[in-house]
């Protein structure tokens, strides 16, 4: 067994080693096509590609089982690829097209092996059995790569939903407005609470004011989320400040049983910036 | 003889016009209320306190202890003359209170000490 594995490395080795000009030429041409037409890769990039590709296939034909992917040296072939598919992807590339260039890279493997009349059925076989192994694994890590990027990609566009989720707002020196749209659930509520103490405790804010003119609908989960959120705002020291109570969810608010009695409340979000700017003793007048 | 405010986990500062500043240390035992309010009363009285800001700046969570301890020390000053606020309180404990308490502790909350006189609940 040991043996069949040292022919099957050294047939691979000694194959390489005597066609690489070739190998490496077909590497690059079908690189440039897929790669190159497109600015995906530019052309020292595909050659750089193809020589430290090639270089590390023989690092990894020189140890005693190219098999065994704890090795540094399939290792590095690991790394290297996943380094190659972010960029790629990086760049606008498909992972597609990359993953049956890898395919490509492995019939190259098996097509400098014609003319070798040494190889018999089996050594045919088991070169077969190695070099499908190695690409095999190799096509995991560039799907492990593209997940990992698109992961990526959807947590920043999370951030960015949570930003434009919670557009808190300074419109005056210690006054903070924060107009809230949609459903209020218990997630929401939790990141816009905190984004909201956070700022609060920042900007030295004295007065919040909180507009719900845009929620759509209440029910005793949200009512509840929200009082939660004027509490906490109170126990920072912050006046708070509800506006924009539309009558259907004040009927809500009532059949719910739900106590404003400690919440400030008025109509319109510009009563509650009047209604802040008393407190603050700030008057703001117009010309006549 | 009163004994040693470090000791207790607290330290008192004047800071003008009958406001005095509470600083807790992480020794402050609020288990044992009884004892602390007792000294921290007769230092406020001792200084002729009107106000006491109650510095909750190094705690990041308030427990339902801490809570307790606040309220009952808040009301003890009540009944001495003295207002208590507690000035400020870090948005995670701000947050953590807000979900686990039912209602809207007693004492008086400020963003800090210099604006201790426009507060909740007294602003409502």
């Amino acid at each position: 067994m040991r043996n069949a594995m040292s022919k099957t490395r050294r047939t691979l080795l000694e194959q390489t080693k005597l066609q690489i000009g070739r190998m490496s030429s077909l590497i690059e041409a079908r690189a440039r096509d897929v790669f190159g037409a497109n600015q995906i890769m530019s052309a020292d990039e595909i050659s750089d590609f193809s020589v430290e590709f090639l270089e590390l296939m023989v690092a990894l034909f020189k140890t005693d089982n190219p098999l065994d992917h704890q090795t540094a040296e399939f290792k590095a072939l690991q790394g290297f690829f996943s380094n190659v598919a972010k960029q790629i992807l990086l760049r606008g590339g498909r992972m597609a097209d990359f993953l049956r260039y890898a395919q490509f890279l492995q019939k190259i493997f098996i097509e400098a092996l014609e003319g070798d009349e040494s190889v018999d059925g089996d050594g045919v076989r088991a070169i077969l059995l190695l070099l499908s192994n190695v690409f095999n694994e190799l096509s995991l890590v560039v799907f492990e790569s593209y997940l990992e990027e698109k992961e990526r990609t959807i947590y920043a566009q999370q951030e960015e939903l949570r930003e434009t989720a919670t557009p808190i707002t300074e419109i005056w020196d210690g006054v903070l407005t924060l107009p809230i749209i949609g459903t209020l659930d218990s997630s929401r509520t939790m990141l816009i609470m905190e984004a909201l103490l956070n700022r609060i405790a920042s900007d030295r804010a004295r007065a919040v004011v909180m507009d719900v003119t845009g929620v759509r609908a209440i029910d005793s989960q949200v009512s509840h989320h929200l009082i939660q959120m004027v509490r906490a705002v109170q126990l920072m020291g912050t006046d708070a400040i509800l506006t924009g109570i539309r009558p259907e969810i004040a009927r809500a608010l009532t059949n719910l049983n739900i106590d404003l009695g400690n919440v400030t409340t008025r109509a319109s979000l510009s009563d509650g910036l009047k209604e802040a700017f008393r407190r603050m003793e700030i008057h703001v007048s117009t010309p006549h | 003889m009163l004994q040693d405010a470090s000791e207790l986990g607290f330290h008192l500062t004047p800071i003008g016009n009958g406001q005095i500043l509470l600083e807790p240390s992480q020794s402050l035992d609020v288990g044992d209320p009884g004892t602390l309010v007792v000294a921290i009363l007769e230092r406020l009285q001792g200084l002729r306190a009107a106000t006491l800001s109650y510095d909750l700046a190094g705690l990041a969570l308030i427990d339902d202890a801490y809570c307790r301890w606040l309220e009952s020390l808040s009301n003890a000053c009540r009944a001495i003359g003295v207002r208590m606020v507690c000035v400020r309180m870090q948005p995670t404990a701000a947050f953590g209170l807000a979900q686990t308490q039912a209602r809207l502790p007693s004492f008086a909350t400020a963003l800090d000490v210099g604006l201790a006189d426009s507060t909740f609940p007294d602003s409502q």
